[in-house]
């Protein structure tokens, strides 16, 4: 019976709360303009269409509003929230020109991207970031939020502190960075082989596979994670490898490791097909692997 | 300059010194005459009873809670972003060689600048306007703890083997690794 009071107190209190409210709006933009969006709670959907046009759907939480305007050429869109402090989550799904320029950040709000090609920038505190496509480039940074991208853009920069970063796909232009995460890098699917990369971490492990170019310079470096490499069967490069406390297996060739060059640790000179492309393998205490792909 | 910070001109000073040093210098040829008659004039060795203090498993005991001590030193000091003497003491206490002083002197003044962006850059965050949500800031810390003990156990290497360039290698790309969460999050702050 004590539950009646409480129940009927919520009950009041559900019909005194100021109501979700739905939101459609369209703006014209250029192809090629470009839009900003901010928003602090819930989920920002981004899609690209081809038309000349952004339209702004969803439901803003209670005692949010949308303020969204701009020319042809840019566009602003952001969610007031009246509780900045502890804002209610609201749900957008913005459909934007392919080939626009977006700009979006959030606070704890996941961001999901598909289909942009132009370039993307996206920033979620405590949110996690999805982007799908092949944008031109792309800049995603999360303090605790995992960031995916699955597609081949043609650079990408990825950096998150306590989330991972995975690239499913592959970029002639890769920088992911994580303090604890895992970064994995699985670009078996093809696309552009990579060029220049940095795949580092702190304590987070790191996995690559995918293809390199002739002449590309990749860099894996981790202070305590583990490092897993896997490389084509018909990859030609020249690896550096080195650990300082970690151990060194390498499937990869016929080389073993020696004894580091100061006298500490393990290094490994090796080199496959005709080299060209120079990898760069360094923990100070995680554990190497290379492998070659079956 | 503040209290905080080495002098880095005195440093910088000290390196160049250090370096136009000659690799090795011969006594004159006087020298050796003189030693050899005051050896002839001293009596033979004779063992002295050597005091607690001074004895080998003594004094490794010693060298050992030193070492615990500089590190946890080093520690406070890293945890807490802030350069002092300390700090930069602990890597400079023991260089095996001239080449050894040279580099952690290098160090010292790479160290030092490294530092001060840490700090200016954890004033942004720590301060009150900074925007950021109070987990955000407990996350980041978590993070910048762990970066905080690669740091520590890369010096602590580092002052075994001075001479490592490798550890240097990898000390500096922890500070940069540092410094990047560090600006990146106050640029999450400020842009809106």
């Amino acid at each position: 019976m004590r539950l009646f009071p409480v129940t009927l107190a919520l009950a009041v209190a559900a019909q005194m709360a100021p109501a979700q409210t739905t939101v459609d709006r369209t703006i014209p933009l250029n192809a090629d303009g470009a839009i900003r969006i901010y928003a602090l709670a819930g989920t920002v959907t981004v899609r690209a269409w081809d038309r000349e046009s952004v339209t702004i759907r969803g439901t803003l939480g209670a005692g949010n509003r949308l303020h969204a305007g701009g020319g042809r050429t840019a566009i602003k869109a952001f969610v007031e929230s009246s509780n900045e402090e502890q804002p209610e989550p609201s749900t957008l799904e913005i459909m934007v020109p392919a080939r626009a320029k977006v700009w979006i950040k959030t606070a704890t709000a996941g961001i999901v991207v598909s289909g942009v090609t132009g370039s993307l920038d996206a920033y979620a505190v405590g949110g996690a970031i999805r982007v799908t496509g092949n944008p031109a480039d792309v800049n995603a940074e999360a303090i605790d939020g995992d960031i995916e991208v699955i597609g081949n853009p043609g650079w990408v920069r990825a950096k998150s502190a306590s989330g991972s970063v995975l690239l499913r796909g592959s970029s002639p232009d890769a920088t992911l960075t994580s303090v604890t995460g895992r970064v994995v890098i699985d670009g078996k699917g093809g696309g552009p082989r990579f060029e220049r990369a940095r795949f580092e971490t702190v304590t987070g492990d790191i996995r690559f596979a995918g293809g390199i170019e002739r002449g590309a310079d990749i860099r894996f470096d981790s202070h305590g994670g583990t490092i897993d490499v896997m490389l084509a069967r018909d990859a030609s490069a020249d690896l550096d490898v080195s650990t300082i406390s970690g151990r060194i297996s390498n499937a990869f060739s016929s080389a073993r490791p020696v004894s580091g060059r100061y006298g500490r640790g393990f290094a490994l000179t090796t080199s496959a097909g005709d080299g060209g492309a120079r990898l760069s393998v360094r923990t100070f205490k995680g554990n190497i692997t290379l492998r070659r792909s079956t | 300059m503040t209290d905080h910070s080495v002098d880095e001109a005195k440093v910088k000073e000290l390196l160049e010194l250090t370096q136009a040093l000659p690799r090795e210098s011969e006594p004159p040829e006087s020298a050796w005459a003189e030693i050899r008659a005051q050896l002839t004039e001293r009596p033979a060795y004779q063992p002295q009873r050597v005091a607690t203090w001074q004895r080998p498993a003594f004094l490794a005991a010693a060298a050992l809670l030193l070492v615990a001590a500089s590190a946890a030193v080093t520690s406070a000091v890293l945890t807490r972003d802030r350069v002092t003497s300390a700090s930069v003491a602990t890597a400079a206490a023991r260089p095996a060689n001239g080449e050894g002083a040279a580099v952690l002197a290098a160090l010292t003044l790479r160290e030092n600048e490294y530092l001060q962006t840490v700090n200016g850059l954890n004033e942004l965050i720590e301060a009150d306007d900074s925007g950021l949500a109070p987990e955000t800031i407990r996350t980041i810390r978590a993070s910048l703890l762990v970066i905080d003990a690669a740091i520590l156990e890369v010096r602590q290497a580092l002052a075994a083997d001075p001479a490592n360039a490798q550890l240097l290698e990898i000390l500096e790309a922890n500070y940069e690794k540092k410094v990047d969460l560090l600006r990146r999050t106050t640029e999450m702050a400020r842009s809106g």
